[in-house]
């Protein structure tokens, strides 16, 4: 209880959206989570009431014992004074101070020996050692990045709060610092949360993933659970599960399920935890395996006959859709695709493991 | 010429400037930041002086610090003496003359400030005071110098208002513009046309140094 952040608030905006957010961070450990979601959802709304730039209508944050925002109790904390560093799509560095006084800014009340102290410190732990002269439009996309987290982290906050960190690099930078940033957060040493609407971005820097659509969280977990073992079926479609498809129960026994998609009948492994015939099927598009003529009698449960309905070309891949009674999308690689000599309109085998097939209670999410 | 007015017109001109400073740029604050709604009826006060005729605006402002005015009885009552036809009279009638050649260069300044500049600012600690003159006053210098100025040029050759809130009485009330109008109806044309010049000459002078310094502050900021 002591050490942790926990969040339950509801923002409405004058034009009707609301952004509700269920949320617990545990702040004794150093370990980062990925806000994640499609652009719009309301994440970086989350972010800013957490920072208390955005004040929500109701609700309460508090952590550990100190009550950040309680709206029953009329108690609102401003951002100066709850102690987070926060760093802004852009950056935000002040244009007219150097990088040097830009770190020095959060360090106001320091005495001025350890201030300058303090932020040489924090320009050598962030390689910026000999960058403290600049201003920051002398400073590449990468550097600029570093220097905000240096400025942010200078004065000590307890917790570091990052918006898009990545997105206003260009492709190959984003590329290469991906590992970089995930690293500098750990150097950091405090808790941080990171919202991003990128799979691999959050796969790359993120502990712990939080699945927020429409202004909702709907999961919290590690990122394998999330990725692997998605709540609902909006989130299994956010998080890039390409196939998620209505079915049915017909029977069960030995741990797994028959269900009926379309006119396909499907074996699943029994997640346990369904409460009705009614579910939707998720399977990733990597975990399908095209087949031409009679397919092979390997430990494949399912092994589905189908008519290829489209292919779409993506660089060394080829997105292919298989109607075997459901849209059924399989990524294989070009190479494959021709050695097969697949086309549009061609039938095929799609074998899919039972492991394979992820089965969400429906009713939640998309209906 | 008449140095005695042109001298009690720079005087006239600084104090203004230098109230303006202090008032306008607290209204320019809120009128930027307020999330009020019905922040533009201030709005279109502070910009009425704009369109009104300076007749309208100076009868408005003689009824206001009369002796029967509610800022006049006031004032009357805490320094014992009346204010239409003093200088303090004339500068209240200037401060609000002028008020939206500050204001309104102040406020786009404000307005043009990054606002994800000012919540860094906040998330690191630093209040909103300290916030205001740490990042949104050194970023907004050209709109602030640039409502200074016109402020101070405004006032240095403002007529109507004065005429009517502080008449016309020499080293008390009696501005560079007032003395022109008055060496004109002397038929003092030589005299008429010395001042007219100086103040011609001087305003090009203060406004064109105003530009080019402006020019080079945004080629040291560019506000993109």
């Amino acid at each position: 209880m002591a050490d942790e952040l926990s969040a339950e608030f509801e923002i409405r905006f004058p034009s009707g959206a609301a952004v509700t957010a269920a949320l617990r961070l545990p702040m004794g450990t150093p370990s980062v989570t990925v806000l994640f979601g499609p652009s719009g959802s309301g994440k970086t709304t989350v972010l800013r009431c957490l920072a208390g730039l955005d004040q929500p209508q109701a609700g309460k944050i508090a952590c550990g014992s100190e009550v950040w925002y309680d709206a029953a109790r009329g108690v609102w904390l401003p951002p100066q004074k709850r102690r987070i560093g926060f760093l802004f799509q852009d950056y935000a560095l002040f244009p007219h101070l150097t990088i040097r006084q830009n770190v020095e800014y959060g360090l106001g009340r320091w005495p001025a020996e350890q201030r300058s102290q303090r932020a040489q410190a924090m320009l050598e732990l962030f390689d910026l050692g000999g960058l403290g002269g600049r201003k920051p439009r002398q400073l590449s996309g990468g550097q600029l990045q570093r220097a905000a987290l240096a400025r942010a982290l200078a004065p000590g906050p307890r917790l570091l709060l990052l918006d898009e960190p990545l997105s206003a690099l260009d492709a190959p930078t984003r590329e290469r610092l991906r590992g970089d940033l995930r690293r500098l957060l750990v150097r950091a040493g405090i808790p941080a949360l990171v919202v991003t609407h990128d799979k691999t971005e959050a796969i790359a820097l993120g502990d712990r993933m939080a699945v927020i659509i429409d202004g909702k969280v709907r999961q919290t977990g590690t990122v394998q659970e999330v990725l692997s073992s998605p709540a609902d079926a909006a989130v299994a479609l956010s998080v890039g599960v390409e196939t998620v498809a209505p079915a049915r129960v017909l029977e069960e026994g030995n741990g797994l399920l028959k269900v009926q998609a379309g006119g396909a009948h499907i074996t699943a492994v029994d997640p346990g935890r369904l409460k009705g015939p009614h579910v939707f099927i998720c399977i990733r598009a990597e975990d399908v395996i095209l087949e031409k003529g009679h397919p092979s009698h390997g430990t494949a449960r399912n092994h589905l006959a189908g008519r290829i309905t489209a292919a779409i070309r993506e660089g060394p891949v080829v997105r292919v859709v298989v109607d075997c009674g459901f849209p059924l999308v399989a990524l294989v690689t070009k190479q494959s695709y021709e050695d097969l000599g697949l086309r549009e309109g061609e039938t095929v085998a799609a074998v899919v493991k039972a492991t394979s097939v992820h089965l969400i209670p429906r009713g939640e999410g998309l209906s | 010429m008449d140095w005695q007015a042109v001298w009690l017109s720079l005087r006239l001109s600084c104090w203004t400037t230098l109230i303006l400073l202090l008032a306008g740029t607290p209204i320019a604050y809120w009128l930027s930041f307020s999330p009020l709604r019905w922040k533009f009826l201030l709005e279109a006060v502070v910009a009425l002086p704009l369109v009104l005729p300076p007749t309208v605006l100076g009868f408005y402002i003689l009824l206001a610090i009369g002796p029967n005015g509610p800022i006049g009885r006031f004032y009357t009552l805490v320094t014992g003496r009346l204010l239409p036809f003093s200088f303090q009279g004339l500068l209240a009638a200037s401060v609000l003359y002028s008020l939206p050649f500050a204001v309104q260069p102040f406020m786009s300044a404000f307005a043009a400030v990054d606002r994800k500049l000012v919540e860094a600012s906040w998330c690191l600690g630093v209040s909103r005071r300290e916030t205001f003159f740490r990042v949104i006053a050194p970023l907004s210098l050209p709109g602030l110098v640039t409502g200074l100025v016109l402020s101070f040029a405004h006032t240095l050759g403002e007529f109507g208002v004065v005429l009517m809130v502080g008449g016309n009485l020499p080293g008390v009330t009696r501005t560079i513009s007032i003395s022109i109008y008055d060496q004109v109806q002397a038929l003092d044309y030589a005299a008429a046309g010395t001042t007219s010049a100086l103040l011609l000459g001087f305003s090009f002078v203060v406004l064109a140094v105003t530009y080019a310094l402006q020019r080079r502050f945004w080629a040291v900021w560019p506000m993109s």
